[in-house]
């Protein structure tokens, strides 16, 4: 497994720290299948490290199963649940499918409350590899 | 020459000047009484009269033979005289005495014409340059056009004539126009004038091309140019002022008969001043009509003044989340049904922040307003709505709630419909805070919707409160980083039973804005829907009896 850690900008954003201390991705490929492990917050200042990483890991050409661990993440805004959708939306244009796991408190219930749990939890699903982390 | 190089002075003394006679600068040599003993070629070639015996007085300017006559008084015979300076014909000279034995002065002129000429054009440049500079700086200190006309008539009198006026193009009929007089005192009027009247002027206000300086005789010059208090018009030019693509105005300058009239030199000087004055008054004029344009669309985008319902009470606070922002992605709208039918009272909020997440609410209110006539089916509303948000370019979605409120008995009764937005929660009187549940997806994110309207009624003095995640996700608190979460709101909401709608809202949002102090907060909206408690209470503005005290 190849693991990669992604840096974003160094300037301190508005809440005092840059988004690359506020939101750290973690992530590699295990037999063609994508996991992404988020520890921080989710806003609109960090969320283009989601969407910058995830493009460079799967390239539209070779979309597969993603895994996303928001066991870490211990607050989303509407702009972090937007790159997720976004995430979502391109993956499954592409014939891939993502999934969240792991998540917890107002990640939980923000995913929930808006009705996204049901299109990319694994609440469905069960397989080997999806367990949550935490 | 032979030999080695030696005194002039003792070369001349043995040589009888023969030498001298063919240096290239004048020399004269005068004797203590002021007669001249000797002129060289050059000195012959510059005072005819210069020769041998002649008074110095006679042949050489009267500044020298002043300067020559100052130093005979010396005691030893070789009087020491001092240099001085003054002018032959159009020239400038600088006369050098040298003392001789027996009391006669060599007086060697030295032409520095071009020299003075130089220093006085270095003068003027850069006085010039400093002018340009410090108008610059005033003219660019302000975005506000009448400003930069009072400051371009005003530095153009003081520094480029005696008195100076910027005319605009019209406003409607009239020209706008700024003059300032000698005094230095500033006019401004709107003028119906005819630019075709003064020769070049019709042209510099349609600045395009450029127009080069035109030169007026004054005594064409209308009353509104050759003013009172300015004497006789000695000289008048009329410059473009130069904009960015539309031309900002024109700038005329007027001197009085007893000055001097414009060298070509100030007429360029005058041209360089006016495009830095035509660019700052071209920018503030754009600035101003962008801005017009800006507080017109803004005022779109502004959340609305609420006012009470039929039977329904309501209030509404609004807070962008930036400092100075007067729009941001949350939103409210209260569209009041004809009497006896319900009102519709929405509240969402757009992903994002700032002017662009403000555009989109634009649109969902716009289209929101387009479907009030299916306002009593909130499903439809939302899928048409989701459908509409989907066609966009944009991939921006919206959680929102729908209200639906009328007045039913004593009561009144919501039919509430939420998009993926944290629940309503309805005050009882008696401090119970209850979770308005109706889950549905957000819009404008999904192909397919899903909505689940549920109904709450409201006893007087009862309150249902709308709310956007910037109240509970505002963050900070004692130690700073914490939410202030949906369970503190209600522990806060259990203490407001009973209290009036106008009241409650403010409340809540002074706990979430005490919650993050000076932190960054996210936008923040509220609207508090409440039940009346009577009749008698109305009466002295809602402010009934509560457990809420300031």
């Amino acid at each position: 497994m190849d693991s990669e850690q992604l840096h974003g900008g160094r300037e301190l954003g508005r809440y005092g720290s840059s988004a690359a201390d506020r939101l750290q991705i973690t992530g590699g490929t295990d037999a063609g299948r994508v996991r992404v492990a988020l520890t921080g917050e989710l806003d609109d200042e960090t969320a283009v490290l989601l969407t910058a990483w995830l493009a460079a890991a799967v390239p539209a050409a070779r979309a597969g199963a993603v895994v996303l661990d928001l066991s870490g993440v211990t607050f989303c805004d509407s702009m972090g649940l937007r790159a997720i959708i976004l995430v979502w939306k391109r993956l499954h244009g592409a014939g891939g499918s993502l999934t969240a796991v792991g998540m917890a408190g107002q990640v939980r219930d923000l995913l929930d409350r808006t009705g996204l749990a049901g299109h990319i939890t694994a609440d469905h699903q069960s397989g080997a590899g999806l367990t949550a982390a935490s | 020459m032979d030999g080695p190089l030696r005194h002039p002075r003792e070369v001349a003394r043995e040589r009888g000047g023969d030498l001298l006679d063919a240096a290239p600068y004048p020399m004269l040599v005068a004797d203590a009484a002021g007669v001249i003993r000797h002129a060289n070629d050059a000195a012959r070639l510059l005072f005819a009269a210069a020769a041998p015996g002649v008074a110095l007085a006679d042949a050489a300017p009267p500044w020298l033979a002043r300067a020559h006559a100052r130093g005979t008084e010396g005691v030893d015979g070789a009087a020491a005289r001092e240099r001085v300076h003054g002018t032959v014909g159009e020239r400038t000279f600088a006369a050098h005495p040298a003392g001789r034995d027996g009391g006669d002065t060599v007086w060697w002129l030295v032409d520095d014409t071009d020299q003075r000429r130089l220093s006085e054009a270095l003068r003027i440049e850069r006085s010039r340059t400093e002018f340009l500079s410090e108008a610059s700086t005033e003219l660019l200190s302000s975005l506000n056009l009448d400003r930069c006309m009072e400051v371009t008539a005003r530095l153009a009198a003081r520094h480029l004539a005696d008195a100076a006026l910027v005319i605009v193009p019209p406003v409607g009929r009239r020209h706008p126009v700024a003059y300032c007089g000698p005094d230095g005192a500033i006019v401004r009027e709107e003028l119906a004038v005819e630019p075709a009247d003064v020769p070049g002027l019709a042209e510099a206000l349609q600045g395009f091309p450029p127009m080069p300086s035109r030169w007026i005789d004054p005594a064409t010059a209308p009353g509104w140019l050759a003013r009172e208090g300015l004497g006789d018009l000695g000289s008048l030019v009329v410059t473009s002022l130069p904009g960015h693509g539309v031309p900002a105005g024109a700038l005329v300058l007027l001197r009085r008969s007893d000055g001097r009239s414009f060298s070509e030199g100030e007429e360029v000087f005058a041209r360089l001043f006016a495009a830095r004055a035509g660019a700052a008054m071209s920018a503030a004029r754009l600035y101003a009509e962008q801005s017009q344009v800006t507080e017109m669309l803004m005022r779109e985008l502004l959340p609305p003044q609420v006012h009470h319902l039929e039977g329904v009470e309501l209030a509404a606070r609004y807070r962008p989340s930036g400092d100075g922002e007067r729009v941001g992605g949350d939103f409210y709208d209260v569209h009041p049904g004809a009497s006896g039918e319900e009102s519709l009272v929405v509240l969402g909020d757009v992903c994002g922040k700032g002017l662009e997440a403000a555009v989109l609410t634009g649109k969902i209110r716009t289209t929101l307003q387009a479907l009030l006539p299916m306002a009593g089916d909130h499903r439809r509303v939302l899928e048409l709505l989701n459908g509409v948000l989907l066609g966009g370019d944009q991939t921006r979605f919206v959680t929102l709630v729908l209200a639906s409120v009328r007045r039913a008995g004593g009561r009144v009764r919501i039919r509430l419909t939420g998009a993926g937005h944290p629940p309503p929660l309805v005050v009882r009187a008696d401090g119970t805070v209850e979770r308005v549940i109706s889950k549905g997806t957000l819009i404008g994110a999904l192909d397919e919707i899903v909505c689940n309207p549920v109904e709450v009624a409201l006893d007087p003095g009862e309150t249902c409160l709308l709310y956007t995640d910037g109240i509970t996700e505002a963050k900070g608190g004692p130690l700073g980083g914490e939410l202030f979460g949906e369970e503190r709101l209600r522990r806060e909401l259990a203490d407001c039973a009973g209290m009036p709608p106008e009241a409650l809202a403010e409340r809540v949002q002074m706990l979430a804005a005490e919650w993050v102090g000076g932190g960054y907060h996210d936008d923040m909206a509220v609207v508090a829907v409440s039940a009346p408690r009577g009749a008698h209470l109305s009466a002295v503005g809602g402010h009934g009896p509560g457990r809420f005290t300031q």
